[in-house]
């Protein structure tokens, strides 16, 4: 289905696609980032790893030739990365720190 | 102690020898999973060798290893060994080969320098490996905690790394094992999903690493036993194994622990999408008995067994009360999934409420390669590799059924480390395809690396301790909140810790010297009167229900007990 999806939004340089089912499958990620809007506090949501993800899906489908980009890929893994360093570093810094 | 040593690479040797000759006989076609298909069936095999040894009373260094050194020169007479040869030898770059050899050395010193020291494994897992060493065979004794009556299966290879020797400085080896299962199930995957071999076995260490599982495997504990399982099924379903490998994974599995059953539906749903490539129908018969029957004995026996005892193939579980302080969910709960499901994705994948550890307290312990660029890797690859698409279809329902089967709580994510295991593939599959990617994938796995060599349950000051004692007499006990305050050969045990604070596997001392009696009297006379029936020394008092704290306060009170150190007592 995702085929058909980013077909359709090749076939329409980068619009967005108006079949059925590539309608439903961009309303995952817009269902996704919706639902964070909604749940997650401003603060939280830069670093939220559902938003990120729901962004780089979102490209995906809409700008299919975007979302293969090295520069996308890249940029999103090291933000996830980056989220993730950032949370649990003062936890892995401190059982390092007690060795000393 | 030489001999045993002897007797332990005899039993390893004819292990794996013997599941060389039985998969070559049976003709299965594993495919690249045949790396995975030798270690279930030497799973399978020293599983059911320590059942049979425990079942007559021959759960020695001596019974076990005269059944090991017979079977080894069976296999030796019959040329077994000659056939070796014809095993695929994989050819990896030399960074593959040295980044696992180093991290084999390192989990090599993490099992030599380690002692149990996870609450759960030292209350109601070892007790009883301690007891069936002490006796040589199974006793009906295995502690007093309810959860000692659970399936022991894991508690079986446990025991294989134990017995010879009749010692436990091996006994992490056996989480070890199964660490190894799950990352050749996941090097399998890989090839299964296209990746070149390279990458597949990248993932496969990667998975290995992942901190949650990495640490439950050297801690004594059997989630990542059933997470390996769990894995290797899917493995040995994808590479269309054929239904008695299969079987005889799910029984190993479903002997350990009953949460390998609440993965099953994910695992049915993969076998059903890819039912056309198995190939179990050209299996010959005995293969179907040998394979099945195995199968049933080693899922079966355990919950025969609590049938046969308590009338209740699942006991404790039903009994009413039993699990007040530390509740386990029994059936299905959709609010258990909300809450788990809820907890993950917003908590608990970032690992960010706390440090990495055995029990993932308040994380999920899938590690920076899950996170950053597992579900990317996912979402990218989706709509261009079939395989992926159905493994993740079978581990996101598989993950679904076991978080509606347990219970929330800061620990319930043990559970589901089998899933790493398809986000690291996504992960290889989208680095492999876009190089630019690769040093995320290199800075996560050195993240990894660096968290996964000490846990906040066995910190640095700790494993100094161990590592300066002579390894005969390493053991945990040494820095534990009671240790022992003076020598004793018998010690009493009071009680049911529900905290996992308890010692009790640790107070037989690494060799197993020490004989522990537990005492069940609910008043202070009939205590007293059993520690001096039973020649107890030492008391150790661990009481947490009512009736225990009051036997013990009056025990006290009424100078029938003394208190010697922290939760050590004597009798007058």
């Amino acid at each position: 289905m995702m085929r058909t999806a980013t077909k359709e939004a090749g076939r329409h340089e980068g619009l967005v696609a108006t079949s059925g089912s590539a309608m439903a499958w961009m309303a995952l990620p817009a269902g996704l980032l919706l639902w964070r809007l909604l749940t997650v506090s401003p603060a939280r949501l830069v670093g939220d790893w559902v938003v990120i993800l729901a962004i780089f899906w979102w490209v995906k489908l809409v700008r299919p030739k975007l979302a293969v980009a090295p520069a996308i890929l890249l940029g999103t893994t090291t933000l996830l990365l980056a989220t993730y360093v950032r949370g649990h570093f003062p936890h892995l810094a401190a059982v390092w720190g007690a060795m000393r | 102690m030489i001999l045993g040593a002897a007797g332990l690479l005899a039993g390893n040797a004819a292990s794996l020898l013997g599941a060389h000759a039985i998969l070559r006989r049976v003709g299965a076609s594993t495919g690249h999973a045949g790396f995975v298909a030798i270690l279930v069936v030497r799973l399978a095999l020293i599983s059911m060798a320590v059942l049979l040894a425990g079942c007559l009373g021959i759960l020695s260094p001596l019974g076990l290893g005269l059944l090991s050194l017979g079977a080894l020169i069976a296999l030796l007479a019959c040329g077994e060994h000659r056939h070796l040869g014809a095993l695929p030898r994989p050819r990896l770059p030399w960074w593959i080969w040295t980044l696992a050899i180093l991290l084999a050395a390192r989990l090599a010193l993490q099992v030599l320098l380690s002692s149990p020291h996870v609450g759960d494994a030292l209350n109601y897992y070892l007790p009883k490996v301690a007891e069936w060493v002490r006796a040589a065979g199974f006793t009906r004794e295995m502690g007093n905690h309810p959860q000692a009556a659970f399936p022991a299966g894991f508690e079986l290879v446990e025991a294989w790394w134990t017995v010879f020797l009749r010692h436990d400085v091996l006994i992490e080896a056996a989480g070890v094992e199964f660490l190894f299962l799950g990352a050749a199930a996941v090097a399998s995957l890989g090839v299964s999903i296209g990746l070149p071999l390279a990458w597949g076995a990248l993932a496969g260490i990667l998975y290995a690493l992942t901190p949650g599982l990495y640490f439950s495997a050297t801690s004594c504990l059997n989630d990542a036993p059933i997470a390996g399982l769990i894995v290797a099924t899917a493995a040995l379903v994808v590479s269309g194994a054929g239904l008695p490998l299969i079987a005889l994974a799910a029984g190993l599995g479903l002997g350990i622990k009953p949460t390998y059953g609440y993965a099953i539906p994910g695992l049915v749903l993969l076998a059903l999408f890819l039912h056309a490539r198995a190939s179990h129908a050209k299996l010959p018969r005995w293969v179907w008995v040998g394979f099945g029957s195995s199968a049933a004995v080693l899922g079966l026996f355990w919950y025969v067994r609590n049938v046969v005892w308590f009338g209740n193939p699942f006991h404790p579980l039903g009994s009413a009360g039993v699990f007040r302080p530390v509740p386990i969910q029994f059936g299905a709960d959709a609010g258990s999934l909300s809450k788990n499901l809820l907890a993950l994705i917003n908590v608990r994948f970032s690992d960010q409420a706390g440090p990495y550890g055995a029990l993932v307290d308040g994380i999920a312990g899938w590690g920076p390669v899950a996170f950053a660029l597992g579900p990317l890797g996912l979402v990218a690859a989706w709509s261009e590799n079939r395989t992926l698409r159905l493994l993740a279809l079978g581990s996101g329902v598989s993950l679904l059924s076991v978080l509606v089967l347990i219970i929330h709580d800061p620990w319930c994510f043990k559970y589901i480390l089998f899933f790493p295991a398809v986000l690291v593939l996504s992960a290889a599959c989208v680095a492999s395809r876009y190089p630019v990617l690769i040093p995320i994938l290199v800075a996560a796995a050195v993240y990894q690396v660096a968290g996964t060599f000490v846990s906040y349950d066995l910190p640095a000051k700790d494993i100094r301790t161990l590592a300066q004692q002579p390894w005969s007499q390493r053991t945990a006990l040494a820095f534990s909140e009671h240790p022992l305050p003076r020598t004793a050969g018998v010690v009493g045990y009071f009680g049911v810790d529900f905290r996992g604070s308890g010692d009790a596997y640790l107070l037989y001392g690494p060799d197993f010297s020490r004989r522990i009696v537990y005492l069940r009297s609910s008043d202070p006379d009939g205590l007293v009167r059993e520690m001096a029936s039973q020649g107890v020394e030492l008391l150790y008092a661990v009481p947490a229900v009512d009736t225990d704290k009051r036997t013990l306060k009056e025990a006290i009170g009424a100078g029938k007990l003394i208190p010697v150190a922290g939760r050590y007592y004597a009798l007058p």
